[in-house]
């Protein structure tokens, strides 16, 4: 198991160097940051010029390669050519905002969802099995941008429960984390379900019963945990997935995060700033895959390597 | 032949007109008034082609049966009426005094669990054993079932044992709490045949050492042959022949079971002897068809066999043949040869 997770973490650290190489070109092939940030600023041709020389983009794309990689593996993410400020510095500022919504989305998602989609199984063509079926398929089939202002309109505007948006208190979180939650909570619950329900059919589920056992221990130890490994796929597909959304739902709710932050930074060229983001986003993206795996060695004794 | 409550204590299990039929639109009938008893210690061997109810019949005897199974008829359990038993004392029968165990073990046993973890489960519901007491009790019948380093054995996951192996497990799983009657159905099937007369040698081994009745079920002649005391020939739904294990297949007294001793392998001398297939096949719903339900396929049919079923008519010596031609004396092995010449 150590080996394995070992393995694991070593090939993270490849991929995330892959990513830190394809995001510095992808940027610094449509062309330089200096001209597009001061373009329609006034700034003369000299001036920005001399900008270019200051912060090194007069030199050759391969030694600023060889510079940007080297003070990335020591933790140096530059400076933010907008805001003159280190870009670590902005990022780690937000950060905290995004994982928060983030992770209160995965919790409304796990909470809700695989209680729903194992009693939707069990009490399977009944009345809440039924409901279920309607409810997830509105949820699957409307967008964060139509969900969001629905419920500020009916929690925030006429009921009043709930701030309309911002992240001053406890309570704003409530309204974004539902929206970000609603279709993997509703995905989830239904890969969930049709797992149970093939878990039903199998033999060892027999076997469970021709021992005695008692039908919650049946459902929780033998068809549960065999029925979540194809869902775990689907939440770590879903989580990573989330990140994209955050960038709408932080946006619709003036969420303090990263996610309206990124959009920010892309549109207006500032190529450190944004490179450390997607650095930041590749490696939340890659801790998540890693975590899943654990968990599904965990769960799965046929994956273990030995 | 039938007891009343309470008075043969050696008696086990009897079934006594039990009628099965699964309801999806129509009914179909799977079982059609099967009447058996197993005694204290003693192997049934019941066989069949496939789907002729053989499988329903032990799933029957445990209420494991899928919910649009209508039952009909008695099952009595030790005495019991398992029919009349509320989920708590089913629960409590259910791999305590009946166990069972499948054709698959692949399958049958549970991927994500330790081998242990899925005796000692049994044994927490069954016996007083927790912990490290129901462990060490899991470890002692790997040990009985022969399972080579059961310290070890007992943490490993089914996907770690090889199939003879798995079986083993499932054996050992199965007898954890002493049953008194072992449903084994067809536990040989999935298995390659050096390990088939393992598995075969360990029942019989058990049986003894645990004196358990076993009801053995299998469409494989051979095997019943090795383990049975008596034997019930099932077809289509119905017993059509039973008695003493050695006479049946020694000496047949129903064309179906004469057919299937003769559909088996056999090197005769130095020749091999030449296989002969029942033709036709099981056609579903044939338990409810007028008259006798293999006439379709009998050689030996003649006219009546076709408007009126036969009974179960006693042809001495604790044998019983489902034919209209079965008379003590009757038997389809010499009337085919009387037919050849």
């Amino acid at each position: 198991m150590i080996r394995f997770i070992a393995l694991r973490i070593a090939a993270a650290f490849v991929v995330l160097f892959v990513v830190a190489s394809a995001t510095f070109f992808v940027l610094n092939l449509t062309g330089d940051p200096v001209t597009a940030v001061l373009q329609g600023t006034g700034a003369s041709q000299e001036e920005i010029a001399a900008l270019k020389v200051e912060l090194g983009y007069d030199r050759p794309i391969i030694v600023r390669y060889g510079e940007f990689i080297w003070s990335v593996a020591h933790g140096d993410f530059g400076v933010s050519i907008r805001y003159g400020q280190p870009s670590i510095d902005m990022v780690m500022e937000r950060l905290p905002y995004t994982l928060i919504l983030g992770g209160t989305a995965i919790a409304i998602v796990v909470v809700l969802g695989l209680p729903i989609g194992i009693l939707a199984a069990l009490f399977r063509g009944g009345w809440f099995d039924r409901v279920f079926s309607a409810a997830t398929g509105l949820a699957q089939s409307v967008p964060h941008f139509v969900v969001g202002p629905l419920l500020i309109l009916f929690f925030a505007v006429l009921l009043g429960w709930l701030p309309v948006s911002g992240g001053a208190s406890s309570s704003s979180i409530i309204l974004p984390a539902l929206t970000l939650a609603l279709y993997p909570l509703a995905l989830v619950s239904r890969v969930l379900r049709a797992s149970m329900l093939e878990t039903i059919e199998q033999d060892y589920v027999l076997t469970a019963e021709s021992k005695g056992l008692s039908k919650p221990v049946i459902v929780l130890r033998h068809m549960a945990r065999n029925a979540l490994l194809p869902v775990l796929t689907v939440i770590a597909l879903q989580i990573i997935a989330m990140i994209g959304g955050t960038i709408v739902v932080e946006s619709i709710f003036s969420w303090p995060g990263l996610g309206s932050f990124a959009r920010d930074t892309l549109l207006a060229s500032d190529f450190p700033l944004a490179q450390t983001i997607i650095i930041f986003v590749a490696a939340a993206v890659v801790t998540i895959n890693l975590v899943v795996d654990i968990v599904y060695a965990l769960v799965d004794p046929r994956i273990r390597l030995k | 032949m039938k007891q009343p409550y309470g008075i043969d204590r050696d008696e086990v299990l009897a079934l006594e007109d039990l009628s099965v039929g699964f309801v999806h639109g129509g009914t179909s009938t799977v079982l059609a008034h099967v009447s058996l008893s197993i005694r204290r210690g003693e192997t049934l061997g019941l066989v069949g082609e496939s789907g002729c109810g053989k499988s329903t019949l032990g799933r029957a005897v445990m209420r494991l049966l899928p919910s649009n199974a209508a039952v009909d008829g008695e099952i009595r359990l030790l005495g019991r009426d398992v029919r009349a038993m509320d989920d708590r004392e089913i629960r409590r029968l259910r791999g305590g005094s009946v166990a069972m165990i499948f054709q698959n073990p692949m399958s049958a046993l549970n991927p994500v669990l330790t081998i242990g973890r899925q005796i000692t489960e049994a044994l927490e519901t069954h016996t007083g054993l927790r912990g490290r007491a129901a462990t060490a009790r899991a470890v002692e019948l790997l040990h009985l079932v022969g399972i080579g380093r059961p310290v070890d054995r007992v943490h490993d996951y089914p996907h770690q044992l090889s199939g003879g192996m798995r079986q083993r497990a499932m054996i050992a799983m199965a007898v954890s709490c002493d049953p008194k009657l072992l449903i084994a159905d067809e536990p040989t099937t999935a298995l390659d045949v050096t390990v088939q007369t393992q598995i075969l040698d360990l029942l019989a081994a058990l049986q003894e050492k645990l004196s358990m009745a076993i009801l053995f079920i299998s469409h494989d002649m051979a095997a019943v042959a090795s383990v049975a005391d008596r034997v019930a020939v099932m077809y289509a739904g119905r017993i059509v022949e039973q008695g003493q294990a050695t006479a049946l297949l020694l000496d047949p007294a129903h064309p179906y079971t004469s057919g299937l001793l003769n559909s088996v392998p056999s090197v005769d001398g130095a020749k091999l002897a030449r296989l002969q297939a029942i033709p036709g096949n099981v056609s579903a719903g044939s338990a409810e068809a007028a008259g006798c339900s293999f006439h379709p396929r009998c050689r030996f049919a003649v006219t009546g066999c076709d408007a009126e079923a036969p009974p179960l008519a006693d042809i001495g010596d604790g044998r019983a043949s489902r034919c209209w031609l079965a008379t003590e004396d009757w038997r389809p092995d010499a009337a085919a040869r009387g037919l050849a010449t």
